[in-house]
């Protein structure tokens, strides 16, 4: 098998509840508190940049919790790098008024890291080839952005035939 | 180390030619030995592999099924890595699964059948060979072949592939999805062609075969979670409680000769390296159109210094496929592709006619896997963020789609797999194969099947395609065993058995004389019912 | 010549006239049928309708049906109607032999005379005769000597016929003439006895039937089904299925498919008046009934990246992942129609006796009505299971879906998972009544014994 890195990470948070978007019902995940063995330093902050990223107003908190872990894993200097990037969307606002997130030069780690963690929201994986920590599978944010037409691939969409009535 | 078998009849290989055969035997009252190179698998190991793969990885359906050290199948990474040693301008990349079930496990589930004119290509165009028989002696075997898979088709003879049928399809065909529906619209209105419901392996609303009816998951390719979809592995507990043996992590290696040159027994290695000998009466190799040449090849002997069955030296020649080209168009609609299963119709009107004497026949279908996981990646590597990466992710998802252009191919004695000298984990030659598409095909690309592509593109109001730069593989190996009435040009007969051992079959894609345009997979188990007809006659006979 | 023809048209008139009425009693025969769900007993898997051959496991045994065609030779050609009347509502057959309440004649008791008269005339002219008798029964000493069943029927049998209760409502004297008659409903949902019988004063409120639990369905609103509404009852009779709360298996899913789905919806509405009406006095006021219970949940992140031969811990969420999530999502909740049903929220998680999430997972799940083919494949030993899963995965399984998604308090063995594998608890009738008849017979012998010395004695 490829060897995409053992996801060690969760492990370290224990085993938690959440609710996921429970089918495409409810508009948005409810979040029930996440219960780590050791309380994570930086997650508010970590939970903060990525919501001025994503411009998501909720994030589910167990993924956040992960990708917090699987970034410090794979970003070198993530901690000092998080707190860098978070001054920086901060004082410029309007970098995320644009459509593509270009940052100025001097800000280039920080602009890295902005995309390693869109990615790692977005798809679910941080990192790249061998040393790629997987996160999540449902719950990134492709499959919720597409969760009133699609399901993701091998769950079950409904009785044989309900797709074909989708506008 | 000798082990007697029990069972008069072995059946190398437990793929879908191989569990029809043994189907038959076993309800003929014959028992059966079954040897498999790899490993049973369950269904839930597959689909959580296949969950456990990153998003990019998650688009090539051989990642869920790690190949094991003794039975490498091509993959790119692990056991299996650098298997095939290709040579020649066109890529000859398989894939397959050398697992107990075998390959269907992640087919599409497509069945199209050939029609009359697709086996008679010498007669017809001056190209290419003719079946050994018609199409209306395959007939019945197709049928069987569906009611035995479950194949949903429609009733309404003018979208069946080919209208000739003695039967109707077991099950109604499946409804499409919007986009689907839209495509058919399209080619219809504005270029007067028919986008017709695909022939599947799928179970339409009812549990055919005791198994679930398809609910949507989307996921056929790489596996069907809940088993609407056939696969071998589905019949595999069935052939036990009827009788079978079913060995698995058995590398048949060797087939071995007696002095009147029949097959009396084969070799094979365990897990463990070791090779143990089974002796039968009548010997079935069922193990894809590769792995079979590569079989006699390796059981050269004295007897026959040029391979098993190879009296004719076409033993791993005419290896052919389906070379495809893949569209993927950018639309101003939304066409939403994935809902549903992942293949669910085809223009198939475009593989047929006499142009076929200058240049090959294609087939186009509307691939509809669920998009998102492959426009992502292109999304976020624009640098978007925010709601503009929302959108732009949400309409590449709703607003791209895949055509896919397959072409049909000519058998050419130079498409040829040999051994190489490269050898596997347990000193087996690794398969070296030479391909070259040819002109047939490559004129095809230029003049018929590209610019009919581009209209399509057009009539879908697309604003952007970008195409395969080269040509593909369907994975549907066929050729390498070829099936004709002259034993100097072919290897099998009509019932695919060897013309040079008669109690030796060769089933399966490899015996193919034509590939037409369609998916291979139903001519294949049409061509093992065949066989089981005359094989069960014969071990009755012994 | 006139008067001759008029003759004749008369004649056609009241033969058109009797045979349009026989069209009548037949269909309502046919219905009456349908209601009683006799196919489901009497029609073999494959085999002809009501030609028997069926082999239903009891805990004492296995029963099999008989043949009901109008087959002289092989079924019930040549029964009178008396005979037909005294072995639906009485348990005797036209040779004299008891039947075993395996068919529910206790219940069948409640038919009416007129309807008998038409189930007759279905059977004897609605229904073509098979000559194909099937095998016999035989249970295990004593139970096979029928006339034990005398006393039996003298202790628990009711007279035939039905008493309407004037105080209530024609729907509800509906109702109950079909829950206590036809549909029979008592023979599964009231718990038996030690000899088999049913506990009058405990009726509907839940009994195991061989591998399943037929749930309590007194209007209790915690023990039972009181906070549905009547067109719940109604939609779930004609469905087998109610979104977010519950669905049939299992023989209640036989009967749905069979014999609910197709009655009037008035009979339907009938049913859900006098069921309405049911109380259950055992059980407690208050607490949480078998609907609600349960929240979406997943733990795929605990093993997520992780190869699968990895042992991470949560083995139930990993059997769950791979084998359930598919159909009932990745957080338990279903599919969006709910035609693949949430397990939260839903009673087959949240039962005290956990049979159903047991059976459901061996056996699958079958149900063919109007909307369509309900299928989930089984997960046990059979040829076309979807997975072989073992006593010890099912086990683990269950427990992880009770403790997420049903009832917590509930925990599952691999013995149990054993025993619902085997087709649920056996009766220990079998070996008390063979022991019973052991002490009987020694007592005897000890007499005789006795009287002999006695004998010897005196002389």
């Amino acid at each position: 098998m490829t060897h995409y890195s053992r996801r060690r990470v969760l492990k370290m948070a224990g085993l938690v509840t959440i609710a996921t978007t429970a089918g495409q019902l409810l508009p948005l995940p409810r979040l029930n508190a996440a219960r780590p063995d050791a309380p994570l330093p930086g997650l508010d902050d970590f939970i903060q940049v990525s919501r001025l990223l994503t411009q998501q107003a909720t994030l589910n908190t167990t993924v956040a919790h992960a990708l917090m872990l699987a970034l410090s894993q794979t970003q070198k200097g993530f901690i000092s790098g998080l707190a860098q990037l978070k001054t920086v969307l901060q004082s410029q606002p309007a970098l995320l008024q644009q459509e593509t997130l270009t940052f100025a030069a001097a800000d280039a780690e920080c602009e890295k890291l902005a995309k390693a963690i869109l990615g790692g929201w977005y798809t679910g994986v941080v990192g790249k080839g061998n040393h790629a920590l997987y996160v999540t599978y449902v719950n990134t944010l492709a499959s919720e952005l597409m969760s009133d037409k699609l399901v993701p691939p091998s769950f079950s969409y409904g009785q044989m035939g309900s797709w074909a009535t989708q506008p | 180390m000798a082990d007697a078998s029990q069972s008069p009849v072995v059946i190398v290989g437990t793929g879908v030619v191989g569990v029809v055969i043994a189907e038959q035997l076993l309800d003929a009252g014959i028992p059966v030995l079954m040897l498999e190179a790899g490993p049973r698998v369950t269904r839930a190991d597959i689909v959580e592999n296949y969950r456990n793969l990153p998003l990019a990885a998650k688009g090539n359906p051989i990642e869920c099924y790690p190949s094991r050290e003794w039975a490498p199948h091509p993959e790119p990474a692990g056991a299996g890595k650098g298997y095939l040693q290709l040579s020649g301008p066109d890529s000859y990349a398989q894939s397959y699964v050398r697992y107990a079930g075998g390959s269907t496990w992640h087919w599409a589930g497509t069945c199209w059948r050939l029609t009359p004119a697709d086996m008679q290509l010498h007669s017809r165009y001056g190209v290419g060979r003719d079946w050994a028989f018609d199409y209306a002696t395959l007939e019945p075997y197709y049928t069987r072949a569906e009611y035995q898979l479950g194949i949903c088709g429609p009733d309404d003879p003018a979208l069946q592939w080919p209208p000739q049928r003695s039967k109707p399809y077991p099950m109604p065909a499946l409804p499409f999805g919007p986009g689907e529906a839209r495509f058919t619209e399209v080619v219809r209105d504005k270029l007067g062609l028919r986008n017709i419901p695909t022939a599947q392996a799928r179970n339409s609303g009812t549990s055919y075969d005791d198994r679930p009816a398809c609910c949507g998951n989307n996921n056929c390719v790489p596996v069907c979670p809940v088993g609407a979809k056939y696969d071998g592995a589905t019949a595999l507990s069935r052939l036990e409680a009827k009788g079978a043996t079913i060995l698995d992590n058995a590398v048949v290696w060797r087939i071995e000769t007696n002095p009147q040159n029949h097959i009396n027994a084969v070799h094979y290695f365990d897990k463990h390296r070791q090779s143990h000998r089974v002796s039968g009466k009548l010997f079935i190799i069922a193990c894809n159109g590769l792995e079979t040449p590569k079989l006699l090849l390796m059981s050269a002997d004295a007897r026959n210094p040029n391979g098993i069955a190879n009296r004719s030296d076409q033993v791993g020649r005419n290896m052919m496929d389906h070379p495809q080209i893949t569209m993927t168009v950018t639309l101003e609609e939304p066409y939403w592709a994935g809902v549903g299963p992942v293949v669910n119709s085809g223009i198939m009107e475009t593989s047929q006619g006499d142009f076929r004497a200058e240049h090959a026949g294609a087939y186009f279908r509307f691939n509809n896997f669920a998009r998102n996981r492959f426009v992502t990646f292109a999304a976020l590597e624009k640098g978007l963020v925010g709601n503009a990466l929302d959108e732009e992710i949400r309409r590449m998802t709703a607003c791209t789609a895949d055509i896919v252009l397959a072409h049909e191919i000519l058998p050419d004695a130079s498409n040829r797999l040999t051994l190489s000298d490269k050898k596997d984990w347990l000193g087996l030659p690794k398969p070296a194969i030479h391909y070259d598409v040819g002109e047939y095909v490559r004129r095809s690309l230029a003049v018929y099947s590209m610019p009919i592509a581009h209209r399509i593109a057009e009539a879908m109001g697309a604003t952007h395609k970008t195409f395969s730069k080269q040509f593909n593989q369907s994975k549907h190996i066929m050729g390498g065993t070829i099936m004709g009435h002259d034993p100097a040009n072919s290897v099998v007969d009509a019932d695919c058995r060897a013309h040079d051992h008669p109690n030796l079959f060769l089933p399966g894609g490899g015996a193919m004389a034509s590939t037409a345009c369609g998916n291979s997979t139903l001519t294949m188990v049409a061509l093992a019912f065949k066989a089981a007809d005359a094989i069960v006659r014969q071990a009755q006979e012994a | 010549m006139r008067k001759l023809k008029q003759i004749a048209l008369s004649l056609a008139l009241v033969s058109g006239a009797a045979q349009a009425a026989d069209d009548a009693l037949i269909k309502k025969g046919e219905y009456l049928a349908t209601a009683s769900d006799c196919t489901a007993c009497h029609t073999a898997e494959h085999g002809q309708p009501f030609a028997g051959g069926n082999a239903i496991a009891s805990p004492v045994g296995t029963i099999i049906a008989t043949n009901i065609t109008p087959s002289a030779s092989a079924g019930i050609g040549r029964y009178t109607e008396q005979q037909f009347s005294a072995a639906l509502r009485q348990g005797v057959r036209a040779d004299g032999a008891r039947l075993y309440p395996a068919m529910p004649y206790t219940a069948y008791a409640t038919f009416t005379d007129e309807d008998v008269h038409a189930l007759y005339a279905y059977f004897m002219s609605g229904v073509k005769p098979v000559d194909k008798a099937p095998p016999q029964t035989h249970l295990p000493f004593p139970l096979n000597l029928r006339m034990s069943m005398m006393v039996w029927n003298a202790l628990f049998l009711n007279a035939p016929g039905y008493t309407p209760n004037p105080a209530q409502s024609a729907g509800w004297n509906r109702g109950r003439y079909l829950v206590d008659g036809a549909t029979h409903c008592s023979t599964c949902h009231t718990p038996r006895g030690f000899l088999m019988q049913e506990k009058q004063d405990a009726a509907f409120t839940g009994a195991q039937v061989g591998p399943w639990f037929a749930p309590n369905i007194t209007a209790n609103r915690v023990s039972g089904i009181g906070e549905w509404s009547q067109q719940d009852l109604i939609t779930y009779l004609k469905t087998g299925r109610l979104a977010g709360k519950a669905q049939a298996a299992g023989s209640m899913a036989e009967a749905v498919t069979h014999s609910f789905q197709h009655l009037s919806e008035a009979d339907r509405a009938a049913i859900a008046e006098y069921m309405g009406s049911v109380e259950d006095r055992q059980s407690p006021a208050s607490g949480t009934s078998r609907f609600g219970q349960g929240s979406a949940f997943s733990q795929v992140n605990a093993f997520r990246g992780e190869p699968r031969s990895s042992s991470a811990g949560e083995e139930g969420a990993r059997l769950f992942s791979g084998n359930c999530a598919s159909c009932h999502g990745s957080s338990g909740q279903g599919t969006q129609d709910a035609f693949y049903p949430s397990l939260f929220h839903n009673s087959a998680t949240a039962e005290n006796n956990p049979s159903n999430l047991i059976a459901a997972i061996l056996f699958g799940v079958q149900r063919h009505t109007e909307e369509g083919d309900v299928y989930m494949p089984p997960f046990g030993a059979q040829p076309n299971a979807l997975n072989h899963l073992d006593d010890q995965q099912i086990a683990t399984l269950s427990g992880w879906i009770l403790q997420h998604y049903g009832n917590a308090e509930v925990n599952v063995s691999p013995a149990q998972v054993a025993e619902i594998r085997r087709g649920g608890p056996a009766s220990p009738l079998v070996m008390l009544a063979q022991a019973g008849v052991g002490a009987g017979a020694l007592v005897v012998i000890a007499l005789l014994i006795a009287w002999l010395i006695r004998r010897k004695r005196r002389r």
